[in-house]
């Protein structure tokens, strides 16, 4: 076994989870962990990269432009916000709000991607509660204000930012409560606002340096997520073991904007480090090599995208100058035999 | 010959915060507060108040102190560059949030102020406090926060009474009736205490039953 996988199954606590499919006619288990996170004074980025654990999987047995069904499933006892995850490669995941029925989960149109006989999985999504704790967990609470409160910034997919921390004396309610962070004192339900794991958490730490533990099952397969123009915080998504290479290809197999002989157009890969960012994009002609190389965004120095870790990044900022576009994660390859 | 090779490049987009968070704080839940009171100890009504972060030029920066606390304010309020949106107070002379400033990082390092203005009916005063620090630099992603992680006192002062006041809470919540002691913009301003001015009354009615004798 390779260290990285040693580290990954000692990190995981060598359980297996068993997840029931609908139909209860198959079971897969799925590893599980857990992860520490510390939030510094400041700014701090970072990402859930060990969600929840599945609550079904199948296969698919029809598609429509809004729709996909399992015939042999039953999602009646389901009631939440889940996320769905096509497994065929595609890394396609989506947000799911309510079931059509029984045997029918709602989606975008994804006729030209999914097809029949494909898996899927579903798994809760993961929320300000679930995560942090109804009561706030080990967040720097605020009192009757942001003064002193560690605040969780959730991208809101337009560009800003939903902003909530605990306060220990709400001025709406004058009782502790989780409360939006603009100014509104609006009490604010936990279990409502979701965290969905492709997104990375803004935690604009207060009060000196403090940690939080993330449980949950670990991503086996590939991840989609959508990049807006501009500035993007997303998860890393794998807990242990990912590099920029597995993340996003040793030849940007991920299909991320690459630039030519300089940054000009590219997408840049952001990994936060102590005091600021290693920075890197793909460049198709490396002004150092003349082929296509991971390149240092700050130098120009061809990048071996193995040796990037991104073990201690659980969340980066991919920089996207162009348009908004749909790019792929991938997983360490050994996560296959996990 | 060695070609001269031109790249144009694209600038990075904006970032999505691109600011300085400043979260600033008078009073904490109900335990502890110095709320900014006005000549009469009241706390300033926060429908008619604000506080902003920004900065002062070096030269009037370092006369603040020297200024005359009940006449200087609309200068103070002239002088000062504010560096984004205002805070609101959360209740009346208490305020506990966050601004965003220094939206592209310009003041990094320049002086850290807070400006309290307050639209009395007599006209507008102001309060300022010296944060004690500079605007701190953005990181790559444009963003940068300071919370002092105290309240500010009397002793923060740079333009004001730098002594605390006495505070009548009776129009503040009564969770917070024990913020007895606040901040307020004038020096030489009398603010009776709540004891000395029951005392007061007393020895007005002893002189009124002795003169009806």
């Amino acid at each position: 076994m390779k260290t990285k996988t040693l580290k990954v199954a000692a990190t995981m606590g060598l359980t297996a989870l068993l997840v029931g499919s609908a139909a209860a006619q198959e079971s897969a288990s799925k590893p599980v962990g857990y992860e520490t996170l510390t939030i510094e004074d400041g700014f701090n980025y970072l990402g859930l990269r060990l969600h929840e654990a599945p609550v079904a999987s199948g296969t698919i047995t029809a598609i429509d432009a809004d729709s996909i069904e399992d015939s042999a499933a039953d999602f009646s006892a389901l009631t939440g916000t889940y996320i769905l995850e096509i497994d065929n490669g595609s890394g396609i995941i989506q947000e799911v709000v309510t079931f059509n029925s029984g045997t029918e989960i709602p989606t975008d149109d994804l006729t030209g991607e999914v097809a029949v006989d494909d898996s899927y999985t579903l798994r809760p999504v993961a929320t300000l509660e679930s995560v942090f704790g109804a009561d706030g967990g080990d967040l720097d609470a605020g009192n009757a204000g942001t003064g002193g409160a560690d605040q969780v910034w959730i991208p809101d997919g337009t560009g800003g930012f939903d902003k909530y921390y605990y306060d220990n004396t709400n001025l709406t309610t004058f009782v502790a409560a989780w409360t939006n962070a603009d100014g509104s004192n609006a009490v604010v339900d936990p279990a409502t606002v979701s965290l969905v794991y492709t997104d990375g958490l803004v935690i604009v730490g207060a009060g000196g340096a403090n940690t939080f533990v993330v449980t949950g099952s670990v991503k086996l397969t590939e991840t989609n997520f959508a990049l807006s123009s501009g500035f993007n915080y997303v998860s890393s998504v794998s807990p242990a073991g990912s590099t920029l290479a597995s993340m996003f290809g040793t030849d940007n197999e991920s299909l991320l904007d690459a630039g030519n002989a300089g940054t000009g157009g590219a997408d840049q890969v952001w990994v936060p480090v102590a005091g600021g960012f290693d920075k890197y994009y793909y460049d198709n002609t490396n002004l150092t090599t003349f082929v296509p190389e991971w390149t240092n965004a700050d130098n120009g120095a061809a990048v071996d995208p193995a040796t990037v870790s991104l073990d201690d990044a659980s969340g980066l900022i991919i920089v996207n100058p162009g348009a908004a576009q749909s790019n792929s994660a991938g997983v360490p390859s050994f996560y296959g035999t996990l | 010959m060695k070609l001269k090779l031109l790249v144009l490049g694209v600038a990075i987009p904006a970032a999505a915060n691109a600011a300085t968070n400043v979260t600033l704080q008078n009073f904490s839940g109900v335990s502890s507060g110095n709320p900014i009171v006005d000549n009469t100890g009241t706390p300033i009504d926060n429908s008619l108040s604000s506080w902003a972060v920004g900065t002062f030029e070096t030269a009037f920066a370092d006369g603040l102190s020297g200024l005359d606390t009940v006449t200087a304010d609309q200068a103070v309020i002239d002088a000062f560059t504010q560096s984004g949106a205002s805070g609101s107070l959360s209740i009346n002379g208490l305020f506990n949030g966050t601004v965003e400033s220094d939206s592209g990082n310009a003041n990094a390092n320049a002086p850290l102020y807070a400006l309290v203005t307050y639209n009395a009916a007599a006209g507008v005063q102001a309060l300022v406090f010296d944060l004690g620090r500079a605007f701190p630099t953005q990181d790559g992603a444009g963003n940068a926060s300071v919370d002092l992680g105290r309240l500010l006192t009397t002793d923060d002062v740079a333009f004001g009474n730098t002594n605390p006041v006495a505070a009548d809470t009776s129009t503040l919540p009564p969770p917070f009736a024990g913020f007895n002691q606040g901040i307020t913009f004038d020096v030489g301003a009398v603010i009776p205490e709540p004891s000395t001015g029951l005392l007061s009354l007393i020895a007005g009615l002893g002189l009124l039953a002795r003169r009806r004798r």
